[in-house]
């Protein structure tokens, strides 16, 4: 960090006379002069490629032989995958000891307890519509296996994040470590999971763990590390012990952080329960998959609403325990005194659950009333409508063909060409100059290291290829979310209206939404490119409304006290003001395109994503391998463009 | 007191039944008795597979008091999951040979257990209105010629050749490079978004070229045109970057755990009797696809409507 502060002046003294867009759209126009001139004379020479997919086949092949017989796989493996095995099947156990009743009744009086009453309220429906729907087995199974990796990821997350927010040299480390496990796409790593864990829960635990802990931990250490130096001196001067400032002062202030950790965790293993489903995770995925196997597009969306509502009902629950935590320190804040300890309270709660769960078992009503109907019926809505809408005949289709026709002509191909067909050290040159205008030396360093690293990898064309869909699919997220964000910072309505589309968004399985998506924009890469702007534009949305609803009231005051107008004040002021958040928005847009990049390579977008379903699906584990690192890479080159850009902004 | 209701929680969850992964996990009832047990399927991502498994599972249950459970796990990872016995048995499997020599032949975890008497077949297909405009595309020279009428946005100016599941056994890529004709693959991602796309082709008449297979339910609803492609000869495939031949009839393999080919249950005999026809499998996938039936109500219908055939794979099975 100090580095880069300090070495940014030098090169600000040395470009003094242009802005920072106007020196990358001089690269970017000597780049497009090299193009033209040299176009297709300069693709990735032959003779700078390492076979680093031969290499990874060869330790496959190695693995698969002594998985049975290696001790690390007989006392190390193998028992980290026994411990996840009845992890799961005990929590699977309590679920299906408590039965229907005792788990609605336990969901309801602990966020009763907890997060309040309107809250409740949405969990008890929420857990009875899982019954209604037809599913309610398979949720539990699927919460079963959400817990415990939500469990293992806490277990994890929570003491590194602690540690990252104590220490600076143990942030520095883990930081590319976090980076490494959200950019990389969860299928990429499903095979290597299997390998070291087998098929079953186990696989599919390790699975959504890794793409859980990073929010685990990035939020615990920012937590702790923002609970102000004041409390913390005032404690040491009071004689207190570093175990003492860590238990008593530090942990509890950062409290609310760490539940927002346990929310962000919670969501993330939601959204990877389909994928976890390909590697034996069962539950609901299984359902979804199912359903889509047989065209039942209806019935896979019933089944994936139940995982959306769980994450909502979910989401709020931590999210509203989190606000409360927040009022019960500053007790002036309105919060009634409560008529009896916390301590009875939560007591009274758990037996209240037992007793819920036992009188289930003797009125003999410990299994769901039957009422498939429901579901089915609400299927049978969907499918007429997605009949509907996919009918050549009816009016949708003819816009959405055209639409995706002319993506594909003048957005998606045009830019492809141009980064594949335009000179390898070119492309690179270009990266590596934008790189240092925008987030200095380091960062530069980096980018230009792994842009050349996707070449010698041998995927230089597949990685321009991706390239160019992520753009396109970023410059189209930052649009709508920029776009719709300002809206609903300046209308709170419009805002309750969006959000559960975007919690839903954000939860649904890509998949599901893909086999509508084929039929109205056929197969190639628009559906990867829709799907993975619908995943990314909702946090795009709720960043730049964050953004905007933190600019300060005062200057907004101000601004209003001159005569402003309501559109002035949001342009000149609001949105100036938020730009640090609205940046944030555009790196995290790119990294969640990213993460849909592997849809992509499923529905004929092929490039890297596909590089990496092959590995999995057709046993090409050394290509997936290498694919997987092309999009990793990738990721952290953009990122890291993007984010240098941030940090400079906000110091 | 939180550890009071876990333990509470705990025994009571003891005394009901062994905590078991697989959910509630019904008591297996009814039947023979027996000792069948429990038992693992693992259901395929096409129809054709869910009709095997849920017949099968229909008469293990019911005739021979097993507990059947099912998994979805992709056709690789099975594998594995076959070799360290989370997955007792698959219906149906293409022959991907080079697994077999791996997992069958040199580690001796998975055995073969015949033949699904089912003959998959792969081809390339065309719509049959194209062909009744242009019979000369019922043959690879005639596509190769009329490349241009099959280009999309996506394709550019080569024609575009309609794939699947990027997962299933393919040469097109090899057949369309050692051929030399100008067309690129495009995958749709899975069975169901190419059913999917094909379904949109063909209600707009639109040509379209794709990969395709039987059996499958949707070559009785709608009339393709397999494309004639050159003649197998030995070896002809034998170089997956070099293939210039039809493909191959495929036997399509039952294969299960050596651990539960060994252990004795009825369920054992059952799996290594049964065996079917492509005209069987297609009518209970289509029930399925088709008819949205339920694939547990499908496979009952099948089985009530052709009891003969299932009594066969049950018959001396001592239960």
């Amino acid at each position: 960090m100090s580095a880069v502060t300090t070495a940014r002046p030098a090169i600000r003294a040395r470009l003094p006379h242009l802005g920072r867009s106007a020196q990358v759209g001089v690269v970017l126009a000597i780049l497009l002069v090299l193009f033209v001139l040299l176009e297709n004379k300069f693709p990735w020479p032959s003779g700078l490629i390492y076979p680093l997919n031969k290499r990874f086949d060869t330790l496959y092949e190695w693995i698969v032989d002594n998985q049975n017989s290696h001790w690390l796989f007989l006392y190390f493996f193998n028992h980290i995958a026994n411990f996840l095995d009845q992890l799961v099947a005990y929590l699977n156990g309590v679920l299906v000891w408590l039965s229907w009743v005792g788990v609605t009744a336990a969901a309801t009086l602990i966020t009763l307890r907890w997060s309040g009453r309107r809250v409740a309220l949405l969990v008890c429906g929420s857990f009875l519509s899982f019954g209604l729907l037809g599913v309610w087995e398979e949720s539990m199974e699927t919460l079963a296996l959400m817990l415990s990796a939500v469990l293992v990821s806490l277990a994890i997350g929570i003491p590194a994040g602690v540690l990252a927010g104590r220490s600076d040299r143990f942030d520095k480390a883990i930081t590319p470590v976090l980076d490494v496990m959200q950019i990389v796409p969860a299928f990429a790593y499903l095979m290597p999971v299997v390998i070291f864990f087998s098929v079953g829960n186990p696989a599919a635990v390790i699975a959504t763990v890794v793409y859980a802990v990073p929010p685990a931990v990035r939020i615990t250490a920012l937590g702790v590390r923002g609970v102000a130096r004041e409390s913390v001196e005032m404690a040491e001067s009071l004689g207190a012990t570093r175990r003492q400032v860590l238990f008593g002062v530090q942990l509890p202030l950062a409290l609310r952080s760490i539940m927002l950790g346990v929310n962000q965790t919670i969501m993330m293993a939601l959204s990877i329960v389909i994928i976890a489903s390909l590697i034996g995770g069962g539950g609901l995925g299984d359902t979804v998959i199912s359903a889509l196997s047989f065209l039942d597009v209806g019935l896979a969306i019933v089944a994936s609403s139940a995982i959306v509502i769980m994450a909502i009902a979910l989401d709020r629950a931590t999210e509203a325990a989190a606000a409360r935590m927040d009022a019960s320190r500053h007790p002036e804040g309105g919060l009634r005194t409560p008529r009896f300890s916390a301590r009875t309270l939560t007591a009274a709660v758990f037996v209240a659950i037992a007793a819920f769960a036992l009188a289930a078992r003797a009125f003999g009503i410990a299994s769901f009333p039957d009422t498939v109907g429901v579901g089915d019926f609400i299927a049978g809505i969907i499918n007429d409508v997605i009949t509907w809408v996919q009918d050549p005949t009816k009016p949708v289709y003819p816009v959405t063909s055209w639409l995706g026709d002319h993506l594909v002509l003048w957005g998606l191909e045009p830019l492809r060409v141009f980064l594949s067909d335009s000179p390898w050290w070119a492309v690179i040159g270009s990266a590596v100059a934008i790189a240092l205008i925008v987030s200095g030396v380091r960062q530069m360093i980096i980018a230009g290291v792994l842009l050349t690293a996707i070449g010698v990898m041998g995927v230089w064309g597949p990685g321009m290829d991706t390239a160019s869909q992520v753009l396109v699919s970023t410059v189209l997220t930052l649009f709508f979310g920029v776009a719709l964000g300002i809206v609903a910072a300046e209308t709170p309505r419009f805002e309750q209206i969006i959000r559960p589309i975007q919690d839903a968004l954000q939860t649904l399985p890509q998949i599901v939404y893909l086999i509508p998506i084929v039929a109205l924009f056929s197969v190639g890469r628009v559906p990867g490119v829709i799907a993975s702007v619908l995943y990314a534009t909702p946090v795009v949305i709720r960043l730049v409304v964050v953004g905007i609803k933190e600019v300060s009231p005062a200057a907004v005051e101000a601004a209003r006290a001159f005569g402003a107008s309501r559109a002035e004040v949001l342009l000149k002021v609001k949105i100036p003001l938020a730009r640090p958040a609205i940046m944030l928005g555009v790196n995290q847009g790119i990294i969640m395109v990213l993460a849909v990049v592997i849809v992509a390579g499923l529905v004929g977008g092929g490039a890297l994503g596909y590089g990496v379903v092959v590995g999995l699906q057709r046993n090409e584990f050394g290509d997936g391998a290498v694919a997987s690192l092309a999009i990793l890479a990738l990721g952290i080159v953009l990122d890291r463009v993007t984010r240098g850009n941030l940090q400079r902004r906000s110091i | 007191m939180v550890g009071a209701v876990l333990a509470l929680v705990a025994s009571g969850c003891g005394a009901q039944q062994s905590p078991s992964s697989d959910g509630g996990g019904s008591a297996a009832g009814g039947g023979g008795g027996g000792d069948c047990g429990d038992l693992t399927i693992n259901e395929q991502s096409w129809v054709g597979s869910t009709a095997n498994v849920y017949v099968a599972k229909n008469l293990l249950e019911n005739e021979l008091g097993c507990t059947v459970s099912i998994t979805k796990i992709a056709e690789i990872p099975v594998f594995e999951a076959l070799a360290d016995g989370k997955v007792d048995v698959i219906l149906e499997d293409w022959q991907h040979v080079k697994l077999y020599k791996k997992y069958v032949d040199d580690l001796g975890k998975v055995k073969q257990a015949g033949s699904l008497g089912v003959t998959g077949h792969i081809g390339w297909y065309v719509p049959k209105y194209l062909v009744d405009e242009n019979p000369e595309l019922a043959s690879w020279q005639g596509v190769a010629e009329n490349s241009e009428l099959f280009q999309t946005p996506e394709s550019g100016d080569q024609g575009q050749f309609l794939s699947g599941d990027p997962g299933y056994v393919t040469n097109d890529q090899a057949l369309i490079e050692t051929l030399g004709l100008n067309f690129k693959v495009i995958y749709a991602g899975g069975e169901a978004s190419e059913i999917a796309a094909i379904q949109q082709a063909y209600a707009q008449e639109e040509p379209l070229l794709f990969y395709w297979y039987e059996p499958q339910w949707l070559n009785a609803a709608l009339d393709f045109v397999e494309v004639k492609l050159p003649k197998r000869t030995p070896g002809c495939d034998a170089d997956p970057d070099n293939v210039d031949c039809a493909y191959p009839d495929y036997d399509l393999r039952k294969l299960y755990s050596s651990e539960f080919a060994e252990s004795g249950s009825p369920a054992v005999e059952f799996v290594e009797n049964f065996k079917w026809s492509n005209a069987d499998q297609e009518l209970v996938s289509q029930l399925i696809a088709e008819e949205k039936m339920t694939p547990e109500d499908a496979a009952a219908q099948w089985i009530s409507d052709n009891k003969d055939k299932a009594d066969a794979w049950l018959e001396g099975i001592s239960s």
